[in-house]
């Protein structure tokens, strides 16, 4: 098939051979690339019940079609697994240039499988694989070894841990071009549990695509769209920090570890304010038109700053207005390899049990206060006292404190930095997202921003008014429904989140045009959405055979019990159960969220329906 | 006369942080925005013809012919993104 290698590089690094598989053509076409191949490979090689920090855990590097291609916004790639921090399906998609490399030596996929007695990585040099040594690397972080890698092998690039993730803190992620990670769902802990301490490749190949002219006429086209959107403008000119204003006028600035949706002192956090204060230059992922990504310099701290989600998560959801120090524990994470957001909650949690007394600590863990925070990231990244009792994330250490209802997760992953009592449709997509709380999966967005022509477009003008009011349920479920099945597309492809996440850029219509002259699969936007809708329900049935359904599909009472303290969504709570109901019934899945047997059919995916639906009765499920 | 605080976000913060503006009671967002074009032309331009702005009042985003009231903060927003 054009637009790939058709080619799986697999490696087991407990007897050490390496094979070149054959991706299938067939595989492809149901599945296209990224999370959805992941997807079918982890549900086929992967036994339910497995702990995902032993040996028959598998990790992949997963590229799409678009992935190494002229495609703007074609740097990014996913690594799945099953995930140490919920046990679960786990992916996480990165930025950078790791992804591209992976595919110009030679390889769609990336299989590492098995456990290595002593500390490797793993260079791939086209097709020279070999598994060396990391004695000498292993106890250093991230940035350091990175350095030191590339200096070795001129032109690589580099996946690397740090220390948390050889430490198995739950959250560890991995960590590329320094300040770029596949973050959430702590796969930092699965390569430090197969002693694998980096992923180095360089690759000098190429692979065809299926007609040039018309992919270059196509891009062409895209491109201009991109760049007369002024939001593609304000990501390069601010980054994503300039929702830190908007979410703040709104009432959904996540704060006080997501109690409330204001923060008095956010005007010290906004985007447009770091811009004035700590800009230094842009950075940006592989052929790029954005370049979203911002160096800061605090304190003689010059690094990649934090992201939204990073601001949010050191610094208003644990009350701290100090953006030094939320520069610092940003960079701290990307040097431990640890994910920001799941370290600032857990964080903004124990700052909370501190205050009633739940949390013993021979320091005082105040909130605000950013000394505490840096301090409490390294002890977690090093599992020093009570860092050891963090680093298994949330709702580990609420259920050992007796805390639980100050652990704001889902599924076992800490809450992303949205507040569903704000913005109806988050609500959902935080408690069905397959990979925990999740808000990337299938955000909304255009309910939010009250971007009317675009909802009616998306998801019918019958659905106004109501779509756009971000306190009301109603036609919630089919926007998460819709937004999950093109978003499965989005991420095999694999394209940038922010190309297609806000209108009026890329969706359905934009993925079949492109999709065409890349690979030479002429698919309609139809078409694309069952393949998006059959990605969304294999990931569904690998979480359903390891025991989920519907009562893990749950918020914390925070925000279905707890009505907002105040700011302008005051008062407001969520109704879960009603969005779930119309969910699971838009999905054709059971009231326990189970997919019916006409929909596995529908969708040709059958066999592992069967396979999930015994697996889970077979555990004494109903 | 009402008076409103118009504040500017992502691009249109290039062209200013914040404006008082003096309005007849009862007048509506538009209004404002027109008023804002006396004094600042290039300003409201770029607010036109931005498909993607936002515009929150009382917390909630608004149509062009929302009621603004006295003491009302306007914020005007270029677009807003990320996560």
């Amino acid at each position: 098939m054009k637009g790939y290698n058709n080619s799986i590089l697999r490696v087991n690094l407990s007897d050490g051979t390496v094979k070149n598989e054959k991706l299938d053509d067939d595989l492809i076409r149901k599945y296209i690339g990224g999370t959805g191949i992941c997807a079918k490979i982890l549900f086929d090689e992967l036994k339910a019940g497995i702990d995902p920090l032993g040996v028959e855990n598998k990790l992949i590097w997963g590229t799409g079609p678009l992935t190494g291609t002229l495609w703007m916004s074609a740097g990014r790639g996913v690594v799945c697994s099953k995930s140490p921090a919920t046990g679960i399906w786990a992916e996480s998609h990165y930025g950078g240039f790791f992804a591209p490399e992976l595919k110009y030596a030679g390889y769609d996929f990336l299989i590492v499988e098995g456990k290595s007695e002593k500390p490797v990585y793993l260079q791939i040099l086209d097709e020279h694989v070999d598994i060396l040594d990391a004695g000498d690397y292993w106890g250093k972080n991230t940035h350091e070894v990175e350095g030191k890698l590339k200096k070795k092998v001129p032109m690589a690039e580099v996946m690397v841990i740090g220390r948390a993730g050889e430490k198995l803190v739950k959250f560890a992620g991995i960590i590329t071009n320094f300040a770029s990670a596949a973050g959430r769902c702590g796969l930092g802990a699965v390569m430090g549990s197969k002693k694998l301490k980096a992923v180095v490749v360089r690759g000098t190949k190429n692979f065809e695509v299926h007609d040039s002219e018309r992919y270059i006429a196509e891009i062409k086209k895209a491109e201009q769209k991109l760049r007369a959107s002024q939001q593609n403008a304000d990501l390069h000119n601010i980054g994503t920090n300039i929702l830190v204003a908007y979410k703040s006028a709104i009432g959904e600035l996540v704060t006080r570890n997501h109690s409330r949706g204001i923060f008095e002192n956010a005007d010290k956090l906004t985007g447009e304010y770091l811009r004035k204060e700590y800009f230094v230059k842009h950075r940006a992922c592989f052929n790029c038109r954005t370049g979203c990504k911002k160096v800061y310099r605090t304190d003689g701290i010059v690094a990649g700053g934090p992201e939204y989600e990073g601001t949010m998560a050191f610094g208003t959801n644990c009350l701290n207005s100090d953006f030094h120090s939320v520069h610092e524990a940003n960079h701290l994470c990307n040097d431990y390899g640890l994910d920001s957001i799941s370290a600032g909650c857990v964080i903004a949690f124990a700052m909370e049990c501190y205050e009633h007394g739940l949390l013993k600590s021979d320091f005082p863990i105040n909130w605000g206060d950013g000394a505490v925070i840096i301090k409490l990231v390294k002890m977690i990244g090093e599992r020093e006292g009570i860092g050891d009792l963090l680093a298994e994330g949330t709702r580990s250490a609420g259920a050992q404190l007796n805390a639980g209802k100050f652990a704001m997760e889902v599924k076992g992953l800490e809450i992303s930095g949205q507040d569903g009592r704000a913005h109806r449709s988050v609500a959902l997509t935080h408690a069905i997202s397959v990979r925990g709380a999740d808000h990337l999966r299938s955000l909304v967005t255009v309910d939010q921003l009250g971007y009317k022509e675009a909802a009616a477009k998306r998801f019918g003008a019958h659905t106004l008014p109501d779509i756009c009011d971000p306190y009301s349920e109603k036609y919630k479920a089919l926007a998460v429904k819709v937004c999950e099945d093109v978003f499965a597309v989005r991420d095999s492809l694999i394209t940038c989140w922010y190309t297609c996440g806000w209108p009026p850029v890329f969706w359905l219509e934009d993925f079949a045009d492109m999709l065409y002259p890349v690979t030479g699969m002429q698919y309609s936007p139809s078409d694309l959405q069952v393949i998006g809708e059959r990605i969304a329900n294999l990931r569904r049935l690998f979480n359903i055979r390891e025991g989920l359904d519907a009562g893990h599909d749950y918020l914390p009472e925070r925000f279905t019990a707890e009505p907002m303290p105040d700011g302008p969504a005051k008062g407001q709570v969520v109704n879960l159960g009603v969005m779930l109901s119309e969910y699971y019934a838009l999905r054709n899945w059971d009231v326990h969220g189970l997919p019916s047997e006409e929909c596995a059919k529908k969708l040709g995916i059958e066999r592992e329906w069967k396979q999930a639906m015994a697996e889970y009765h077979d555990k004494g499920n109903r | 006369m009402i008076r409103v605080t118009v504040e500017f976000y992502g691009a249109f913060r290039e062209f200013a942080d914040t404006m008082q503006v003096e309005i007849e009671r009862g007048a509506t967002v538009k209004a404002v925005l027109l008023k804002i074009s006396k004094s600042m032309p290039e300003l409201y331009r770029k607010i036109e013809s931005t498909e993607t702005r936002i515009i929150v009042l009382r917390g909630k985003n608004a149509d062009l012919d929302a009621e603004v009231t006295d003491g009302d903060v306007l914020k005007i927003f270029s677009s807003a993104l990320g996560g």
